[in-house]
């Protein structure tokens, strides 16, 4: 089989169409039969991956759910933490972190749940159960180190206490006078987090009664699945084999 | 004899799938009060039921759809005990139960039930059977639907002697099922699903061969792989069977018919998709009989590259309580890394210049009217603001200027209006008055009617104003007053 400049052209488009993380190939006749295509041709299906390698990204899955793509590493696609919530200081990025892998944890709280397949809904969560695993694991840190001395000014001047002090140090909640979570709050933030991942089509919003639940999607799933997950533990792997060395 | 022959252990794992459902009509008694009268199992088989007869179907069941479909026999049970249907109760009841069918309280994990087997010595042993009913999957349009676990389309479907866990079976069955009841659009709809099994067995078949050339440590060509690729050509010769099934049932009917029945086009569409499934299932039997020289010639080429093979991690364990006991600065680089990987990538935001001159060139916006009523404005006349000093105050200075025959000293003036008034205002029109004409605005000045005035250098306070004294001249006078010419 070959292909044509055009059909090159059509590569392109499919990789445009996994950036519309809203669209989906059942609703959109062009976007349906190019994703046929991709599974059906295997030159075509080389060239998409080939030029979506190229500008730097992964095609992690496709299928009749869509396109799902990932930024590859230092990717102008990749998003930037100020891209993602305004925040300029750097407490405010390492919770904005620690809140993004919270979430992953309360979607996926056993490996074995990252095996499934991804067509397989994951339950939906809470902002609530975020706060609760992010909080219980700070608590369980906290305990831990009871015995040790606290952390001395200059430790907290350079940045050298734990992750975790940071987190158990904000207030979960604070009173407004309007009822909304208060600004800077780690349930205001998780809020914020997951709100905005709703709007990279990673989760969807689902209002009920008083509260919201947020349920992953195919392609939230998909992420964590075939690159998140491994591309996180590498790097933390990482840091800690620096720091054993650093100390031997 | 065998003590405890397998099959045995066969049909108990097959009872010990029902113990979830069994468990539901068991523990009816539990539920609150007002529910307490509903069948559990029965209205449980209605919801199993439902559901396969949707799989692989464009329009499949959801939760909305289980409580529809519920409504019916939820009330048949609310009038045999004397209650008025409710559809508040008949939504708590189909909660219920697709709680129990997923296993909410478990937060959707499997259920797990513990037996016991016996080894071949006889020895007992406790083995757990793990299994998932009715699974929340993701649509490909939009939402969450309803589907059955293969195990619970071979245990609903009675396939009793089957292995409980096979998808190909279950798929199977659903496609016979259908073919039973003379649902040939959804016996379609299921073989385009199996065939989207094909599809994705191709892709993993692909990705497991790419895997291999990048590094064949990191594939199980030990037992995993090998046992894929039978399941797969299994996969393509059942599938070859099926499919040859419905289209020799579908070019029967289509032989039957008359041209022109409703039926025709239907059934010549169904032979094409099928004749396009078995091409497919073609491709992928090529694919597979490649697939083993790929391993040997990869073993042979990576033989000395050393690689280390890793499963998906535990996220909570591994990555997110180690990065939280790091220090807050190298826990803060590690998600900025790694954060862009959990949102996935975005579009850079861009200036689009072509997108900024079609908008700046796009027409005027044609406005619609007659869509938004207006009040007719009030109209009001220009200019009639209030003003500081009222006209006999205007006509009284005017008296007092235009009288003026000799020269007289601004501070006398004041003092002469503040004496005929007895208020500030006479005075403070005097002053403005007098300045008007101090540097008179030549557009409104009128020629040869204007005072002279001049500064003679001193300085005046008198009647609440103070300033440099001025000397107010009369058009026709020839002379200008000095200080102390006058008292």
């Amino acid at each position: 089989m070959i292909l044509t400049v055009p059909d090159v052209g059509l590569a392109a488009q499919l990789v445009g169409w996994g950036l519309r993380v809203n669209k989906r190939p059942a609703l959109e006749p062009g976007y349906r039969d190019l994703v046929r295509r991709y599974l059906e041709e295997p030159l075509f299906r080389e060239t998409v991956r080939e030029l979506a390698r190229g500008l730097g990204l992964i095609v992690l899955d496709v299928s009749e759910h869509g396109v799902a793509l990932g930024p590859a590493e230092g990717s102008v696609f990749a998003l930037r933490p100020s891209d993602f919530r305004k925040v300029e200081r750097a407490e405010e990025r390492l919770l904005d972190g620690l809140v993004q892998l919270g979430i992953a944890v309360t979607v996926f709280p056993r490996a074995r749940d990252l095996d499934e397949e991804a067509t397989l809904a994951r339950p939906p969560i809470s902002v609530q159960d975020v706060e609760d695993l992010l909080r219980g694991l700070c608590m369980r840190a906290h305990d831990a180190q009871k015995e040790k001395p606290d952390p001395t000014a200059s430790e907290e001047e350079q940045g050298m206490i734990e992750a975790w002090r940071i987190f158990k140090r904000r207030q979960p909640t604070a009173d407004t006078k309007d009822g909304r979570r208060a600004p800077g709050t780690t349930l205001r933030i998780i809020e914020e987090n997951l709100d905005r991942l709703c709007e990279l089509g990673c989760f969807v919003r689902n209002q009920r009664s008083d509260t919201a639940n947020y349920q992953a999607t195919w392609r939230y799933q998909v992420l964590c699945r075939e690159l998140a997950a491994s591309a996180a533990f590498v790097r933390v792997r990482r840091a800690q084999k620096n720091a054993q060395e650093g100390d031997a | 004899m065998e003590r405890w022959p397998k099959e045995l252990r066969q049909r108990m794992r097959v009872v010990l799938h029902t113990l979830p459902i069994t468990d539901l009509h068991r523990n009816q008694g539990m539920a609150q009060p007002e529910l307490r009268h509903y069948d559990a199992l029965a209205l449980a088989m209605k919801v199993l039921d439902l559901i396969v007869e949707s799989m692989g179907m464009e329009q499949e069941v959801d939760r909305r759809a289980v409580v529809r479909a519920l409504g019916p026999l939820l009330s048949a049970m609310d009038m045999a005990h004397g209650l008025i249907p409710e559809e508040g109760r008949h939504l708590a009841m189909a909660e219920r139960l697709l709680d129990n069918l997923r296993n909410d309280g478990n937060h959707r994990h499997p259920f797990q039930i513990e037996y016991t087997d016996f080894d071949e010595a006889g020895v007992a042993v406790q083995r757990l059977v793990e299994f998932r009913l009715i699974e929340d999957r993701h649509h490909p349009i939009e939402g969450i639907v309803l589907r059955l676990s293969n195990e619970a389309i071979n245990l609903f479907l009675g396939a009793f002697e089957l292995d409980i866990e096979d998808a190909q079976a279950a798929a199977e069955a659903v496609v016979r099922s259908q073919l039973d009841r003379g649902k040939f659009h959804e016996a379609v709809q299921s073989a385009r699903g199996a065939l989207l099994q094909t599809l994705r067995m191709q892709e993993k078949i692909d990705g497991i061969l790419k895997q291999t050339r990048r590094d064949v440590t990191r594939v199980d060509w030990r037992e995993a792989t090998p046992r894929l690729l039978d399941e797969a050509v299994e996969h393509v010769l059942r599938r070859v069977g099926v499919e040859q099934g419905i289209l020799e049932t579908a070019q029967e009917r289509l032989k039957v018919l008359p041209t022109d029945h409703d039926q025709a086009t239907p059934l010549r569409h169904i032979i094409e998709i099928i004749q396009r499934c078995r091409l497919r299932h073609m491709e992928l039997q090529d694919q597979l009989m490649r697939a083993r020289s790929v391993f040997l010639d990869e073993q042979e080429r990576q033989a000395f590259s050393v690689l280390s093979a890793r499963a998906l991690p535990e996220l909570g364990r591994e990555v997110l309580e180690p990065l939280l006991a790091m220090p807050a600065r190298t826990a803060e680089q590690i998600v900025i890394d790694v954060s862009p990987a959990f949102s996935g990538p975005g579009a850079p935001a861009l200036l689009s210049l072509r997108g900024l001159i079609g908008w700046q060139l796009q027409p005027r916006r044609e406005i619609v009217r007659g869509e938004i009523l207006t009040d007719a404005p009030d109209l009001v006349t220009y200019g009639e603001d209030e003003a500081r000093f009222s006209k006999e105050e205007h006509a009284e200075v005017d008296a007092m200027l235009d009288g003026l025959s000799e020269p007289v000293l601004l501070s006398e003036l004041l003092a002469q209006a503040a004496s005929r008034s007895g208020t500030s205002a006479l005075p403070a029109l005097v002053a403005l008055r007098v300045l008007q004409d101090f540097a008179p605005d030549e557009e409104l000045s009128t020629p040869g009617k204007a005072l002279r005035i001049d500064p003679i250098g001193a300085w005046f306070d008198a009647a609440g104003f103070c300033g440099d004294e001025l000397s107010l001249c009369p058009p026709a006078s020839p002379s200008t007053p000095t200080e102390g010419s006058r008292p």
